[in-house]
């Protein structure tokens, strides 16, 4: 591990999920941002400049693929490496967000949190 | 023609070179002054290959005339025998019946001329003397003939001198003379003297003039022209109709002409001739003529009587014009009409048929023409649009209706479908939704395809389908997808990753309670399992399943599904063996659903195959396909399943119980092969294991992958 921590944000709707994400990545050793909505996220991004953004596609209002759009406009947000975490995973959402610019296309239920975290650091690395 | 009209030696100095058809005399006083002009005359006949004739008379004979050659000619005797020259008393020619007959003597010089033509010579001269007429009648008659030889001299390689004695000539005699030659020679004061007869002469040029315009004309026009007595008879030659008909002077004399006419037609033309004679009334007359190669070619013929001074038909003369291209294209015509015929019958067939077809159609069809006006349309599209035909035909589609999107907004004009059938002849199609006064919202699934005539748009046809069914099994399909994959997978999600966050903080569970967490944890993704199948199974049937033919290594595919079960093979100790072919990774244009297909039969076998026990994946490939065999020593399948495992959530008896699974992971492994173009086939032997085969095609041209038509509101 780095000695400086590395800053994520994490953009989930669902609030249990998003509290087993947080406690897993701060137990990890993360600095997490958390956001459950597109709007907030997309501020929370721009102020915080995170290393790295899990990013879900069902949000209330905008949802995660336009918030993406608007990232990569975005000079600092062009760069950033984004984790697509959804289960969702309907194939044209998924060749969607591989044409904007994503890391992977995680499906929750298919994954287990240790796995998250794993792909997080390999992202990082 | 050509050689009519080059010049002939005629041996006298005096006279030097005439044409052929020259008529010529000469007065003479003695012997010596007719062997003067005659022995040259004849020498230079003898010598330019012409046949000789010379008739004689009793002031210088036969015998005399032979005499005074064989002095002169080298090799007379020679000629004679070879009867290139011929010399008569005038008993045996001009009065060789008793008496003098013009048309006799006139007929048997042509007949001389023609032989001497047919056996080679290039033409004739002749010397003729009527010393021997001794009264007033037989010298008007000798007169009428010198001035027949006139007419029709100039038809004939022909050169006539007449020797004249000026001792039986008084001086109205030798006007005669004088007026019926071109020129006379006469010796005066010991020397010979050329006399051009100026008016004859005249007379002559123009009438020669205006014969060889005519002839030239009718040579241009190609028509044949003809003379005939009153009978129909040919005495004149015709050398267009020769020409055409390749029959010789011979052959058209008299009736000889008729020969050349097709069989067919000369009863008719007989009919027409004699009622024409017996009206004296010109006419008209189509019949066909035998060309010389023996082809037949439709003339039109005129003929018209010409009348002497005292009211009398005395000839017939006219031409025979060639119509046989006017009378193709009449027959062509009449062919074409014919054809028309029958085409518009059918064409009004085929509408019969058309119309019967449109309207039973379940789609609405308008056709438009280039303006976008109604044309036609059928009984479904007065019930979709609630139209009467009579009030729309004629009127503009861009005016009567509208269509917007999704959202509602009116498409503009040019953004139509039907615009761009007109505009560009191109097919538009899409959903869109029919705007009208008093009707609700109809989503529209619009397809408008060019008309297109020699190489014009000329309208376009639209077909309207009422989709509101669709969209309506299309939104619960998509709603279903979606309660499914995210509102299902969350609380499944959540259960999975708590249980997950249990094991990792808290090491000092009893055993009991760590049983019960991997139970919960267990079930959690056998749910998690099915819900994945569950979604996979309803994708392929909805045709939702993507199958991108992409540029992929069938070997990284492998090794990835290899990764991804590589946990499982490790916990049972399985003995994996792996083989593929070297050249395998030289193919692309591969799909991605190769990965599906591995991973589905690879973990059937991992599951289904004891501790222990061997699983193998063997690939091979050919130029054309890719074959994937996975063994296991498993459980097998009884025979009695092997035919039904490929069922949608058929789960074989000795599984059943032992087992987790949906019944759904061979049915969506078959139907991705088969969709892809290949083949799955099973071997097993319960007890002892299963072999899956499965074959692939390289080339993707088998099924291109085709998503269903979606309709999305």
């Amino acid at each position: 591990m780095n000695n400086s921590k590395k800053k994520i944000l994490i953009i989930e709707d669902e609030k249990i999920l998003l509290d087993l994400l947080f406690e897993k990545f701060e137990d990890s050793g993360f600095e997490v941002n958390c956001a459950q909505s597109a709007e907030i996220g997309i501020k929370l991004a721009i102020q915080k400049h995170p290393d790295l953004i899990l990013l879900d596609v069902i949000l209330p209002k905008m949802d995660g693929l336009t918030m993406l759009k608007k990232l990569r406009q975005d000079k600092w947000g062009k760069e950033v490496p984004v984790i697509i975490l959804s289960n969702l995973d309907d194939q044209k959402k998924v060749s969607e967000a591989m044409k904007i610019g994503v890391y992977d296309f995680l499906i929750k239920s298919n994954v287990k949190l240790s796995d998250v975290v794993k792909e997080a650091r390999e992202v990082l690395e | 023609m050509e050689s009519k009209n080059s010049l002939r030696k005629t041996g006298i100095d005096i006279v030097g070179d005439v044409p052929w058809g020259t008529h010529f005399c000469q007065f003479y006083e003695t012997k010596q002054d007719l062997l003067d002009v005659l022995v040259p005359y004849f020498k230079a006949g003898l010598e330019n290959n012409e046949l000789c004739i010379w008739v004689t008379s009793e002031f210088l004979t036969t015998e005399e005339a032979k005499l005074a050659m064989q002095k002169s000619v080298p090799g007379f005797s020679n000629y004679l025998k070879k009867g290139r020259i011929e010399i008569f008393p005038h008993t045996e020619w001009y009065l060789k019946g008793g008496s003098f007959e013009m048309k006799r003597v006139l007929n048997d010089w042509v007949q001389k001329h023609d032989k001497a033509l047919k056996t080679g010579f290039n033409g004739t001269r002749v010397s003729g003397n009527p010393f021997w007429i001794d009264n007033k009648k037989d010298w008007n008659d000798f007169a009428s003939y010198e001035a027949e030889i006139n007419k029709v001299i100039n038809q004939y390689k022909l050169l006539v001198l007449c020797t004249y004695s000026l001792i039986k000539c008084g001086s109205s005699e030798i006007i005669d003379v004088i007026s019926n030659h071109e020129f006379a020679l006469i010796k005066r004061k010991g020397k010979w003297e050329n006399i051009e007869s100026s008016a004859h002469h005249k007379i002559e040029l123009a009438l020669r003039n205006s014969e060889s315009r005519y002839r030239s004309y009718v040579e241009l026009t190609g028509e044949l022209a003809w003379t005939t007595n009153t009978k129909g008879e040919v005495e004149e030659d015709m050398p267009e109709w020769r020409k055409y008909t390749g029959q010789s002077f011979e052959e058209i004399k008299g009736r000889g002409w008729a020969e050349a006419l097709h069989p067919d037609d000369v009863k008719r033309v007989i009919k027409i001739w004699q009622k024409a004679v017996s009206t004296k009334k010109p006419y008209e007359v189509e019949y066909r003529i035998k060309r010389f190669d023996g082809i037949y070619r439709h003339f039109l013929v005129k003929g018209v009587p010409i009348y002497s001074k005292e009211g009398e038909i005395h000839e017939w003369v006219g031409t025979c014009i060639d119509i046989s291209k006017h009378k193709a294209s009449e027959e062509e015509i009449i062919k074409h009409s014919r054809q028309l015929k029958v085409l518009n019958k059918s064409l009004q067939e085929s509408l019969v048929k058309e119309k019967a077809l449109l309207e039973s159609l379940g789609d609405g069809v308008i056709a438009v023409d280039k303006k976008g006006k109604f044309i036609a349309l059928n009984k479904r599209t007065e019930e979709i649009f609630g139209w009467k035909p009579e009030e729309i035909l004629g009127k503009s589609l861009f005016k009567e209706f509208k269509l917007a999107d999704e959202q509602g907004k009116i498409i503009p004009k040019e953004l139509r479908p039907i615009k761009l059938a007109l505009s560009t002849a191109q097919v538009g199609h899409g959903i869109y939704f029919l705007v009208r006064k008093n009707v609700s919202r109809i989503p529209l699934f619009v397809t408008s395809a060019p008309v297109i005539l020699n190489n014009e748009v000329v309208g376009a046809i639209n077909i309207y389908r009422d989709v509101s069914q669709q969209v309506v099994i299309d939104q619960a399909k998509d709603e279903f997808l979606y309660f499914a994959s995210h509102t299902l997978r969350t609380p499944l999600s959540a259960i999975a990753w708590s249980i997950e966050k249990l094991n990792e903080n808290n090491k000092e569970y009893s055993l009991e309670q760590k049983k019960s967490l991997d139970l919960i944890y267990d079930q959690t993704q056998r749910m998690i399992q099915l819900t994945n199948d569950l979604l996979d199974a309803t994708r392929m049937d909805l045709g939702l399943l993507s199958y991108k033919y992409e540029e992929t290594n069938p070997n990284v595919i492998v090794s990835n599904v290899i990764a991804d079960l590589k946990n499982l093979i490790e916990d049972k100790k399985i003995k994996f063996k792996l083989m593929t072919d070297k050249n395998i990774d030289s193919y692309k244009d591969y799909s991605n659903a190769l990965y599906m297909i591995l991973h589905n039969l690879l973990a059937n076998a991992l599951k289904f195959t004891p501790v222990g026990g061997k699983v193998g994946l063997n690939i091979t490939n050919t130029e054309k396909e890719i074959t994937l065999q996975i063994s296991d020593s498993g459980v097998g399948i009884p025979k009695s399943a092997q035919a039904k495992i490929f069922q949608k959530m058929y789960r074989a008896q000795n599984v059943k119980d032992k087992f987790e699974g949906s019944g759904l992971g061979l049915y969506i492994t078959n139907g991705i092969i088969k969709h892809m173009g290949g083949k799955i086939s099973v071997r097993s032997k319960p007890g002892h294991g299963s072999i899956f085969t499965v074959l692939l095609p390289l080339i993707s041209k088998a099924i291109h992958p085709k998503e269903k038509e979606r309709i999305y509101i």
